[in-house]
């Protein structure tokens, strides 16, 4: 039986957010090396921040009670063992 | 950083125009940026009528939950470089000079200038329904020495532009031909 604390997952997802808020920095940088810091371009700025600010609230609020030592299990040899019956 | 320290204004330059695409051009990636933060929810809707329990299980909710957080994530990414890649093409037409900046993705930017004095053509190219209707389209600038020249595309009002850019272009002619040259000086 292969097993994964759930945990893992969440530092995936820890890894995801590094990765957006880096990309984020990256563009923004962009804007004001640019020198295209717009009203557009600052509104639409604080859009992705703010979705992004709030998606990262809403999973932690969502899982804040979750049990992360919980274990996911990801192969069984028991799955592929047991052979259909069939009946007529 | 301003505009002007950006394309190193000269003195004596002022800026005439800055154009960008026509925000009509985006429309698309608008739409499809809706219909990706549509699927979460529409996925959520299928998974509660046919499989009611899926969503409460101890392992399944925290997987599903940060599946779709992340792919949130990635949706505000891929938002925010095709807004990067649409606002930051930019033409700056200054009194001296065509600055053609264009944004390829993230990594990727060619900037390239022309003097308005060697300006020998302009074209403009309007196609298509809703380029009509909403009257942008492509500027093709030309100069003497080559055939390849800058190309504004998908501008708003590209025929006030060509005839702008022809103005300028005489003005700027005018004033290089009256400059004195070295055979006046000796």
């Amino acid at each position: 039986m292969l097993t994964l604390p759930l945990a893992l997952l969440l530092y995936l997802y820890y890894a995801v957010v590094a990765i957006a808020v880096i990309f984020q920095l990256i563009m923004i940088y962009h804007l004001l090396l640019s020198a295209a810091t717009t009203f557009t371009s600052l509104t639409v700025t604080f859009f992705v921040l703010a979705a992004t600010v709030l998606t990262v609230y809403g999973t932690w609020y969502l899982l804040r009670e979750v049990n992360w030592e919980t274990t996911l299990t990801v192969f069984e040899s028991a799955w592929f063992r047991s052979s259909p019956s069939y009946s007529f | 950083m301003n505009l002007a320290h950006f394309i190193k204004q000269k003195p004596y330059e002022h800026i005439v125009y800055v154009l960008r695409r026509h925000p009509i051009t985006f429309i698309p990636t608008l739409v499809l940026f809706v219909i990706l933060l549509a699927i979460p929810p529409l996925f959520y809707i299928a998974v509660q009528s046919l499989w009611p329990t899926l969503l409460q299980g101890d392992v399944t909710y925290p997987v599903l939950i940060l599946i779709a957080s992340g792919y949130y994530l990635f949706v505000y990414i891929f938002f925010f470089t095709n807004f990067i890649d649409y606002y930051l093409d930019i033409w700056i037409v200054t009194n001296d000079r065509i600055i053609d900046i264009e944004q390829f993705g993230l990594f990727s930017r060619t900037i390239s200038e022309l003097d308005l004095f060697r300006i020998q053509d302009v074209t403009t190219d309007v196609h298509g329904v809703l380029p009509t209707f909403f009257e942008y389209g492509d500027v093709t600038v030309k100069t003497a020495s080559s055939n390849v020249g800058l190309i504004f595309r998908q501008v708003a009002r590209p025929d006030t532009i060509r005839h702008e850019l022809l103005r300028l272009s005489h003005e700027d002619r005018k004033y290089h031909y009256a400059q004195p040259t070295i055979e006046d000086h000796e």
